[in-house]
């Protein structure tokens, strides 16, 4: 560790050479001179060798080679004066770093966006018996294996909590910029990087995103890893001054920007690579092609990643959008009012200024992406409720949309088909959440408020905790305050004890998307020591916004989920709603439940007043939602070898569903 | 290639049953015109016996089997003591000498009856084999079928390999987490275990992985000696090994019956394309999936290309080498990682769950499935037409085909930019290929003309075509005489293997659409075990039935004839 020298404060970042988006540039002439990047990362001042920090730690073994690689020390004092090591194919410490390097950065992006510290989904046990929820410990560190497999995969592993890489020959015939029979890493790959820590930062925030309850929800976090990935490349300015003079400004044609996995998919032969956002390579023709929107497609399609290309697609038609509108009068001055650019290379000033207006842009998009997060439901997500995330969480943030982002946003959706099921019109303001209903006025948290600022054990007066702990602080007190949302809510909505205030509780609890007392319907399930209806609090976190007036607001965003049982056969489901809530058929092998219905809501909540802003239910109650999930869970119609030949329990718990998207296929 | 068999094979044996009077009870009578046929009903699995009316035969009879197997797994009194009987039955049905053996591929369900601990040695006492026929798959003088011969050789000896390492981490509680080891396992079952000894034996012997012997190697499959029996022994010097295009072939002295020979394909690559998909899009291209496996297979010491490699010879070596990633300058050997720097401590006494020893084995399954669709490829898919050529009905057998292999009946395939397999049109005066100055067939008249289908591989997704398969058989609403066989055992494929979709739920609906319900399945009459069973109504399907068959089921066998056209 460097010694922290008197009277100095450490610096704020550590500067690390990486890829600037994986080998292969290296070996083209043409993009040579942008194949490296110098990447600035927070600079921790527990730095380990590993890299071993805060929020990483990095563990080279590689089982099929029965080998481990040694630790790269980022505070060597050679390695601190030259931007960390050279990037190099053949040395395991450089993989080590970029991992490192790639994996803060989109941390970094989303604690920015979020306002407060990033957390890893914590380690949750059940009661194997019961299945009801027994512990949950704080993962500190999300753990990377850079050299994991030996296949063409990446992943993240939510039961490890652990990022697994993927190393492979490269393809013999045709094999693109790649040597042939050359090895390709995964992990020097920034798309692939940047998309499986994505998946963990989301599974952190909304663990059961990975739980396919409908055609969305895998394809949403495959969709949402990609979008992370490709905005982040419009934050790396050398590249992205490369690319705008390539393509004289209109980054809608063919640019490596907008591909993702560069490497990775030239490397399987797929002629452009992994996913390509903007379009796709033409088999008939042998040329690249622009895609052009079709709302078909998103009914069409349902293969995870396929489904996910088409959100991403999406999101890059609104980056498209607003550069264009950005970069409009940059055009009409440099070319005399016409819009016509002269013929030759772009003057280089010119490209400085619409490489930082598309660095903008994408920086807002980025954001805005990452922040819809807090406004998404805790589960079942689909595709235009994430559209209804953004816009409100935009609104929240700008309230006057003076440049018309939310505009663009809608009509990038509105192009690709995607619309939420229970909207009437496509406007902003009709796509904006709605404020709590008629069953809810008056109800507020403003009790819950007042007893988390003055219990002992939270020790901070205000709601700011998860800005200023240390991670492990947080982590631990997250739990605490979710453990008082739990009693709190309980009281307020459970034991109230007074005749007409039971009515009342209940239809709170109802309009929360709930169902908590006895009345509920058999299948929810039931607590083994007091037979009411489980409850969970998934989330209790803080998120910032800036009013208008330039104060800045802390909100509370918190998550309750219950879960039923479900099964396949509505016939089946009916009679399971009639037995007694502790009947003792539940156990028996008839009424093993064939899958389970997750509902509740996301709630924003004012973190001064109390009140409810905006209320996001997914009812436990909901017949029609429960028939919509059995109908997916049924159809196993994507005719995959592997189900020939190995049972997957429909709509059963998968337990690794990032390791078996890229092999299923 | 192993010559080493469990029992030494016998000398060649004259059938020893004479031919038996025609009026003995068993035995099989052919229909007047046209064809008879009997599905054995080994379970899962396939056995089809069919007589011809053949008056150049003192007998006046022509028997063809084809196939005879019955899956690994299936539990004993149906399995063995089944098999035998079965096998016994149609000694007796043929009067004890079968004039045409046609096998279709390399699988243990397809050629179980053949091996040392089934039914051998009746086939080799008491019923003598007068010609056989295979496809040129399994002619090893041939280099591409030596070449994918000895990759499935290969493969099954790192698979093997894989599967007893996943299992001793098991034991170490390092387990990966998803269900590769019981998909390994399910699809090694087609070749028939190991030789050594029941598969529980070969969890535990610890095979070495890293520098041991690649035990797997040397180990010879049940699978591949009963083929071996039956290529070196039984059929010794009666053997035509037959490529797609040829035919028609005729059957010895039987009128008005003749064979097209539709697969395998000659190509590599259509043989390994096995999976349906809209796009034609496929995981990897070969040349990658190739590479991917060669440096899979090189960390349990195996060479795709010559499975009997020693682990010491330098092509082993070598592809061990080519397969690591970093120079040995940087390799810390597990064994010593503690000892050389504490930090690994963190991975080798931290938190058992974190550990990653064995997740990258599961690519094991991509492997095993591969290896299993194109073992499943090589079959020889025929159609058997009677009646007028040109213008006859006829039987289909496509084996196990999946899609490569199915696609190349009706000519080129494109797969990629490029055109793969060869066009193929039959002439109806014999002259096979464009020379004839007969009738023009091609794949699809015959698929048109299909009015018994043997249902591909179990009824899985992948075996039977929809556009260019079961969409032109038949009628919609079963209004033609379409019917279909499907060698199928639910309760074996789906409670005791644990195969998920065999058979294909919606294959089913299809088929009892189009045959107006006429499909015979071996397992007719089983209960179904709840609604998602395909033995239970379908929605939208007319119920199946057996009423089309000559007789009433019998429990070893269905019985169906049919009669050339008008």
């Amino acid at each position: 560790m460097p010694t922290k020298p008197d009277n100095q404060s450490p610096p704020t970042y550590r500067r690390l050479r990486v890829y600037t988006l994986d080998p292969s540039l290296a070996t083209k002439l043409d993009t040579a001179l942008i194949n490296q990047t110098v990447l600035k990362v927070p600079w921790e001042m527990e730095l380990l060798p590993g890299p071993t920090g805060e929020y990483l730690e990095v563990m080279d073994f590689d089982p099929a080679s029965d080998c481990f690689y040694a630790p790269v020390d980022l505070n060597n004092s050679f390695l601190l004066a030259e931007d960390g090591l050279a990037p190099s194919e053949g040395n395991p410490k450089f993989h080590q770093q970029m991992v490192y390097a790639v994996a803060m950065t989109t941390i970094t992006n989303f604690e920015r966006a979020l306002g407060r510290r990033a957390l890893w989904a914590p380690r949750i046990e059940h009661d194997p018996e019961t299945g009801e929820f027994k512990s949950a410990e704080v993962v500190s560190k999300l753990r990377i294996y850079p050299h994991a497999l030996r296949e063409a995969n990446a992943f993240y592993s939510p039961q490890k909590k652990a990022l697994l890489f993927g190393y492979f020959p490269a393809i013999l015939a045709n094999p693109g910029e790649n040597l042939p029979g050359g090895l390709v890493f995964t992990c020097l790959s920034h798309d692939v990087v940047a998309h499986e820590t994505t998946h963990a930062l989301l599974d952190g925030l909304h663990r059961y995103f990975a739980e396919p309850s409908n055609p969305d929800v895998l394809a949403f976090h495959e969709a949402f890893a990609d979008i992370v990935a490709m905005f982040q490349h419009f934050t790396q300015p050398e590249a992205l001054r490369d690319q705008i003079s390539k393509t004289r400004g209109d980054l809608a044609t063919q640019n490596l920007l907008g591909e993702l996995a560069h490497q990775f998919g030239q490397a399987i032969g797929s002629h452009g690579a992994l996913r390509d956002a903007i379009g796709r390579y033409n088999k008939a023709t042998d040329k690249w092609e622009p895609q052009s929107p079709d709302p078909e497609d998103y009914q069409a399609t349902t293969e995870p990643h396929d489904r996910g290309a088409i959100l991403v697609a999406t999101m890059f038609d609104v980056f498209l959008a607003i550069y264009k509108s950005r970069a409009a009068d940059l055009l009409r001055i440099a070319s005399g009012g016409t819009g016509r650019l002269a013929e030759g290379n772009l003057h280089p000033d010119l490209v400085n200024r619409l490489a930082a207006e598309a660095n903008k842009t994408a920086s807002h998009i980025l954001r805005m992406a990452i922040r819809a997060l807090d406004y998404c439901p805790p589960v079942d997500i689909t595709f235009g409720e994430y559209l209804r995330a953004l816009v409100t969480g935009d609104w929240d943030l700008v309230p006057d949309d003076e440049r018309n982002y939310r505009v663009a946003v809608i009509e990038a959706f509105r192009r690709r088909g995607i619309y939420p099921r229970d909207v009437r019109t496509l406007a902003a303001d009709a796509l904006k959440w709605l404020g709590p209903p008629a069953e809810l006025q008056g109800f507020t948290f403003a009790g819950l408020i007042k007893r988390l600022k003055t219990e002992p054990q939270s020790q901070s007066q205000t709601l700011e905790w998860q800005t200023t702990g240390t991670r492990d602080q947080i982590g631990t007190r997250n739990q605490q305050y979710q453990e008082a949302t739990w009693n709190w809510v309980r009281e307020q909505l459970v034991n109230a004890e007074t005749g007409g205030e039971e009515d009342q509780a209940l239809a709170i609890a109802k309009a929360l998307g709930l169902s908590l007392g006895n009345d509920a319907p058999p299948t929810v399930y039931r607590g083994s020591k007091d037979g009411l209806p489980l409850l969970e609090v998934h989330s209790v976190r803080a998120a910032r916004r800036t009013h208008q007036d330039g104060r800045t607001i802390l909100d509370l965003v918190v998550e309750f989920v219950q879960r039923r049982r479900g099964y396949l056969n509505a016939e089946k489901q009916a009679r399971a709603d009639e037995l007694a809530p502790g009947a003792g058929e539940w156990s028996t092998p008839e009424f093993k439940p064939d899958f389970t219905m997750r509902g509740g809501c996301t709630l924003l909540i004012n973190g001064e007043t109390g009140e409810i802003r905006y209320c996001i239910l997914k009812s436990i109650c909901s017949e029609s939602r429960l028939a919509r999930q059995r109908d997916f869970a049924s159809d196993t119609g994507g005719l995959s070898l592997r189900a020939t030949y190995s049972m997957p329990t429909p709509g059963a718990e998968i337990p690794e569903p990032f390791a078996m998207l890229h092999r299923q296929r | 290639m192993s010559p080493k068999l469990a029992t030494p094979p016998k000398g060649k044996k004259k059938a020893v049953v004479a031919a038996a009077p025609a009026t003995s009870s068993g035995e099989m009578t052919p229909p007047e015109k046209g064809v008879k046929v009997r599905m054995y009903r080994t379970g899962l699995g396939d056995c089809f016996l069919l007589a011809f009316p053949n008056p150049a035969d003192p007998r006046g009879v022509f028997y063809l089997l084809v196939d005879c197997g019955v899956y690994f797994r299936t539990p004993t009194p149906d399995n063995v003591p089944r098999i035998q009987a079965i096998v016994k039955h149609i000694a007796a049905a043929t009067g004890g000498v079968l004039d045409l053996l046609v096998i279709t591929h390399e699988h243990w369900d397809h050629v179980s009856a053949f091996h040392s601990s089934q039914a051998q040695s009746i086939f080799d006492k008491q019923i003598e084999l007068r010609k056989l026929w295979m496809a040129w798959t399994e002619n090893l003088d041939n280099p591409l079928a030596k070449d994918l011969h000895e990759g499935r050789k290969a493969a099954r000896a790192a698979l093997v390999n894989a599967l007893s390492k996943m299992d001793e981490l098991k034991g170490q509680g390092l387990a990966a987490t998803t269900d590769a080891c019981a998909l390994v396992g399910n699809l090694l079952d087609f070749f028939g275990g190991l030789v050594e000894g029941p598969k529980e034996a070969t969890a535990v012997d610890g095979l070495g992985v890293a520098g041991d012997a690649p035990l797997g190697a040397k180990k010879s499959v049940q699978t591949e000696e009963a083929m071996l029996w039956i290529k070196g022994t039984y059929g010794k010097g009666k053997a035509q090994f037959l490529q797609p295009g040829d035919g028609p072939l005729p059957l010895d002295g039987v009128p008005d019956a003749r064979v097209y020979v539709l697969g395998p394909p000659e190509d590599s690559e259509l043989i390994k394309h096995y999976n349906p998909s809209a796009s034609g899009a496929e995981v990897y291209p070969k040349a990658m999936a190739a590479a991917i496996e060669a440096s899979f297979f090189a960390a349990f010491g195996v060479v795709p290309k010559n499975a009997d490699a020693l682990p010491d010879s330098d092509d082993v070596k070598e592809a061990r080498w080519m397969s690591l990633p970093f120079d040995e300058v940087h390799q810390i050997p597990s064994k010593d990682a503690a000892a050389v720097n504490p930090f690994f401590d963190q991975y080798l006494k931290g938190e058992t769950w974190r550990r990653i020893d064995g997740d990258w084995m599961e690519a094991a399954s991509q492997f095993a499935l591969q290896l299993d669709s194109a073992t499943n490829n090589t079959s020889l898919a025929f159609a058997l037409e009677i009646g007028p050529p040109g213008n006859g009905k006829v039987l289909l057998f496509p084996g196990d085909a999946q899609v490569g292999n199915w696609l190349s009946w009706f000519g080129k395939v494109q797969i990629g930019k490029r055109e793969l397999g060869k066009e193929m049109v039959w002439s109806s005066d014999g002259n096979a290929g464009n020379g004839g100055t007969g009738v023009k067939i091609t794949a699809e008249d015959l698929l048109r003309r299909t009015v018994f289908y043997k249902v591909g591989h179990h009824g899985s997704h992948n075996a039977t075509l929809r556009e260019k398969g079961l969409g032109l058989m038949g009628r919609f609403g079963g209004t033609s005489d379409l019917v279909a066989f499907l060698p199928v055992d639910e309760h074996v494929a789906r409670d005791l293997a644990h195969y998920g979709e065999m058979p294909l739920r919606s294959l089913i609906k299809d088929l009892a659409i189009r045959t107006g319900g006429r499909v015979a399945r071996n397992d007719a009459g089983a209960v179904p075990k709840d609604e998602t069973s395909t033995l239970a109504p379908i929605p939208g399907a007319p119920a199946l039935r057996l009423d089309f068959l000559d007789a009433p089921p019998d429990d070893l066998y269905f019985e169906y004839t049919v009669t050339p056209p008008g």
